[in-house]
């Protein structure tokens, strides 16, 4: 039986490693410790494809082809493991309070209309639309735009559920021997960590931030940046937002999260009071029912940022059989990664679509 | 459950809790004057499971009240007031 | 949209909590000159050892809790009741009273937040009428109220037969005290005994008590185990094993206690660091010259640094508070030294005294060998086998097992889970507490409300709303 090792246990890991084992191949996540960064653990859990590849029409059809995938993953994810992600796809809207923003929004909703391959039905929507899906929206939104495919989903339930159903297909999670490098023992590809060194005949790297550097063992140019994300949860409230923003959204248990924030290059998980009080300020403006709800934490989680916002799917000339996947939107792309991406790195190939998300688009950037 | 030690004349506030009045004393807390006509439980977990004051000092957030309009107000934190008003916000 | 935060003046030492350490500190701040302001979450000063005292009722304090909370309120110090700080912004902290907040900026702060309860973990210990021993002590010093009905008192610890004395004196006799010391302990503890002579007093204290417990015919039950609270929807008893027998005592108020550990949330909440003490078994801040936190511009004074009792909190209160004002120049290097030699002295003595104690009273009602069915979590109803379930099916850290059960997501924030949890991780995987990190904690060190949180800055930060 082929071995597959996939370096990371996140939910970009798993779902890769699910689409592996279920080809047949033996798979072993190397998971790192608790103490990583971790950012499957703090995002907000959208599954969304308005905005996404507004400037390159491939990401964008990427970005719809997983979303479309996603009620059957949801569905067999369930029906394996018990564990419900949670996925709702009631479609998502991203509200505006200025006229600016009304502007901006309206300009990349006309870049995305017309785009080959993808349905036109990412529209820009007015306040009695929107207060008819989200009676509790309040006078400050002037407009937004609208998209029925994009949803939302429990990042932290459809880690652990797919964590289970890894483990059902018998992947393997170790942790704590900490991978250092990938290379080639005598035409043997293998996986060097502290403690041991694994051979397989694929190697994926997932490994978040991790990526980048582990893949360059490799020869793979994989460009990432940090990025930190403020976000505040609420205590459970009764349902009032049945539509996802990027800003706000409840998750089923009843928690509203706010905020979206974005400060490249901070490396330090953590909070700050400027950026927590403007995210309530705009919680309040666009839902005012919220300024009574009790906030009971808050995170500030260090997330995966490629060079050039979209994806990343790296193949290996040096170690043959090796790859590497890294992206901002992993939750979005579960569903795609578990059911072709995985399957497809088993047959030693990435997909033909992903063709212009390769690694290779950097090598012409550094040439220049 | 509970007693006070203080002479019954000087219970001389009135707090309402549910819809019903209760006597209570100047200086004791919402939790105290809780207990003392047993009004227990004061709250209920998300799956409604019956919960009351535990730890009398802030720390547990079990004895959370909607307190005259606020909600989750810690009672043992707070002195009683003539004429509070008080919602356990218990479900059949 | 909510208004502003009001903003307090500046000032120069913001003490957080109006107990002997924050009241020491503020009297020591005072007597060199600083402008101090004292923000406590209470309804009055006392903190929880001498709560109350400012209205004293039938209530024994100690004699140093007296001239202390006098010296308080004639020292100058600014005091806001009811302030319950949730956030720290550079040298600004952010606290609310009733709803409304407010901002202080302070040169220095003294976190002086004392101690709580050690969490326990039992079948049924969630039911309305359990309450905690210090829970008893509260209602009797802040409240005049006492156990009315059927009530007992079980654990392990100095505070349970206090406790008991304090309620028999004002007319509530316990029916019975259910003492959880395992057999045997009190003889492994005696290697530590040599250093109660360094604290003489606090040898007398214990000894004292459980004569005058055994002179009321309070029956004691000892080396109790497997407690669990009977009863549906509230408190009907407690059951427990002691001397080969299983008992059962009907009571609607069980209190229970297994010691007291740091209230050190505000504290880590701000980023100060902390470390696992195997002694007392629980975390203890860590410190440069005994005060100083890990953050710099803040200090630690009291039980919420290091579990060292009420005493030394003042001693430790003075210590933060001089060490303040030194780094502020309102005390030379000299003065400085001549002032803090004599209490580091004190203190080390006294401490001595303190590891037979707390080897005597080491946790015995933990989570690690409790029932699967008892709440680990008692916000989220965390079960203790949930929590074992996901450590079998891998999580191998705290942030897994959070995420994994929504252990620690509740109101409490893990003060009443986090030492639960570690042990229990520890126990499942055969390692020591010290191989799992404590759960980091971010603002709000408390719930706050959303208006709340809108109102404590200009904001204008990065929110966006692209995806």
């Amino acid at each position: 039986m082929k071995r597959a090792i996939v370096i990371g246990g996140g939910i970009v890991g798993l779902s890769l490693a699910v689409g592996m084992a279920r080809t047949g191949l033996s798979v072993v996540i190397l998971d790192g410790s608790d103490q990583e960064p971790r950012a499957s653990y703090g995002n907000a859990g959208l599954v969304w494809v308005q905005g996404k590849g507004a400037n390159h029409p491939p990401y964008a059809q990427w970005s719809r082809r997983s979303a479309s995938l996603w009620p059957a993953f949801a569905a067999d994810l369930l029906a394996a493991t018990g564990i419900d992600p949670e996925y709702d796809r009631r479609g998502g809207f991203s509200l505006c309070l200025s006229d600016d923003e009304l502007a901006s929004r309206a300009k990349m909703v006309a870049r995305l209309s017309g785009q080959p391959g993808i349905p036109d039905d990412v529209v820009m929507v007015d306040p009695a639309f929107i207060r008819e899906r989200l009676p509790k929206v309040g006078p400050d939104v002037i407009g937004g735009s609208w998209c029925p495919a994009d949803g939302h989903a429990n990042p932290l339930l459809l880690t652990q559920a797919l964590a289970a159903q890894a483990r059902g297909l018998g992947v393997e999670i170790l942790r704590d021997d900490k991978a250092l490098s990938i290379g080639m023992v005598r035409s043997q590809l293998t996986v060097f960590c502290v403690e041991n060194r694994y051979p397989a005949e694929r190697v994926v790297i997932a490994a978040g931030l991790a990526t980048q550097p582990l893949a360059a063992t490799a020869g793979m140019l994989v460009p990432l940046r940090p990025v930190r994300g403020q976000i505040v949860v609420t205590e459970r409230l009764p349902p009032s937002i049945a539509h996802a923003t990027p800003t706000t959204r409840q998750a089923r248990a009843g928690s509203v999260m706010f905020g979206n924030s974005h400060e490249d290059d901070v490396v330090t998980p953590g909070t700050t009071l400027q950026i927590l009080a403007s995210h309530a300020q705009r919680a309040i403006r666009e839902f005012p029912f919220l300024a009574s709800a009790r906030v009971l934490r808050s995170w500030g989680a260090i997330r995966v940022m490629p060079a050039d916002g979209m994806p990343i799917y790296a193949r290996s000339e040096s170690c043959p059989g090796a790859f590497a996947v890294a992206c901002h939107s992993g939750i979005t792309l579960a569903a795609a990664h578990a059911e072709i991406v995985g399957p497809a790195i088993a047959a030693d190939a990435l997909p033909a679509e992903l063709a212009t998300l390769s690694s290779r688009r950097f090598d012409a950037a550094l040439a220049s | 459950m509970l007693r006070s030690l203080l002479d019954p004349a000087d219970a001389r506030l009135t707090i309402t809790v549910d819809g019903r009045s209760f006597d209570a004393h100047p200086g004791e807390t919402v939790a105290a004057c809780l207990m003392r006509h047993d009004l227990v439980p004061s709250r209920q977990t998300p799956t409604g499971q019956p919960r009351a004051p535990y730890c009398l000092m802030g720390a547990c957030f079990e004895c959370t009240v909607e307190l005259d309009g606020r909600t989750n107000v810690q009672a043992c934190l707070t002195p009683v007031r003539d004429g509070m008003v008080i919602c356990r916000n218990l479900r059949a | 949209m909510p208004e502003f935060a009001r903003v307090d003046p500046a000032t120069d030492v913001a003490i957080i909590g109006a107990g002997p350490a924050g009241m020491a500190a503020a009297i020591e701040a005072r007597r060199h000159g600083l402008g101090v302001t004292l923000l406590d979450d209470q309804p009055a000063i006392g903190g929880q050892i001498l709560r109350g005292i400012s209205h004293p009722r039938r209530v024994h304090y100690e004699d140093w809790g007296l001239p202390l909370a006098t010296a308080f309120q004639q020292c100058g110090a600014e005091h806001v009741r009811g302030a319950s700080v949730w956030a720290r912004d550079g040298e600004t902290l952010v606290y609310g009273v009733a709803g409304q907040t407010c901002r202080l900026r302070a040169r220095a702060v003294i976190l002086a937040t004392g101690s709580m309860e050690r969490p326990v973990v039992l079948p049924g210990h969630t039911l309305p009428g359990v309450v905690t021993v210090g829970a008893l002590q509260a209602l009797l010093k802040g409240s005049a109220a006492v156990p009315s009905g059927r009530f007992v008192l079980a654990g392990n610890g100095p505070l349970l037969l206090l406790t008991a004395l304090q309620l028999l004196e004002a007319g509530a006799a316990p029916l019975a005290i259910v003492d959880t010391m395992p057999r045997r302990r009190f003889r492994s503890s005696l290697r530590h005994a040599p250093g109660l002579v360094s604290d003489p007093a606090l040898a007398m204290s214990g000894i004292k008590l459980l004569a005058r417990i055994r002179a009321d015919r309070v029956p004691v039950f000892r080396h109790a185990t497997d407690l669990r609270v009977l009863g549906a929807d509230r408190a009907e008893g407690l059951a427990f094993r002691s001397n080969g027998r299983e008992h059962q005592i009907e009571a609607n108020l069980v209190a229970l206690h297994d010691g007291v550990v740091p209230n050190d949330q505000l504290a880590v909440s701000f980023g100060c660091a902390s470390h696992w003490n195997a002694e007392t078994q629980c975390y203890a801040m860590t410190t440069t010259d005994e005060v100083r936190a890990s953050v710099p511009g803040i200090w630690l004074a009291g039980d919420a640094a290091a579990i060292s009792g009420g005493y030394l909190a003042t001693l430790t209160g003075k210590l933060a508070a001089c060490d303040v004002a030194h780094e502020l120049g309102a005390m030379t290097g000299k003065a400085h030294g001549e002032a803090v030699a004599p209490l580091l002295a004190e203190r080390r003595r006294r401490l001595r005294a303190r590891r037979f104690v707390d080897a005597l009273y080491a946790p015995t009602l933990s989570a690690a060998k409790a029932d699967g069915a008892a709440l680990l979590c008692r916000c989220e109803e965390v079960p203790v086998s949930r929590i074992r379930a996901a450590i079998a099916e891998g999580a191998t850290g705290t942030r897994q097992v959070k995420a994994a059960t929504r252990c620690g997501m509740g109101p409490c924030q893990g003060r009443q889970c986090t030492l639960s949890l570690v042990s229990v991780l520890a126990e499942e995987l055969g390692a020591a507490v010290t191989d799992f990190s404590r759960p980091s904690l971010r603002t709000p060190g408390r719930p706050i409300t959303v208006a709340e949180l809108a109102a404590s800055h200009t904001g204008q930060g990065h929110t966006g709303s692209d995806a």
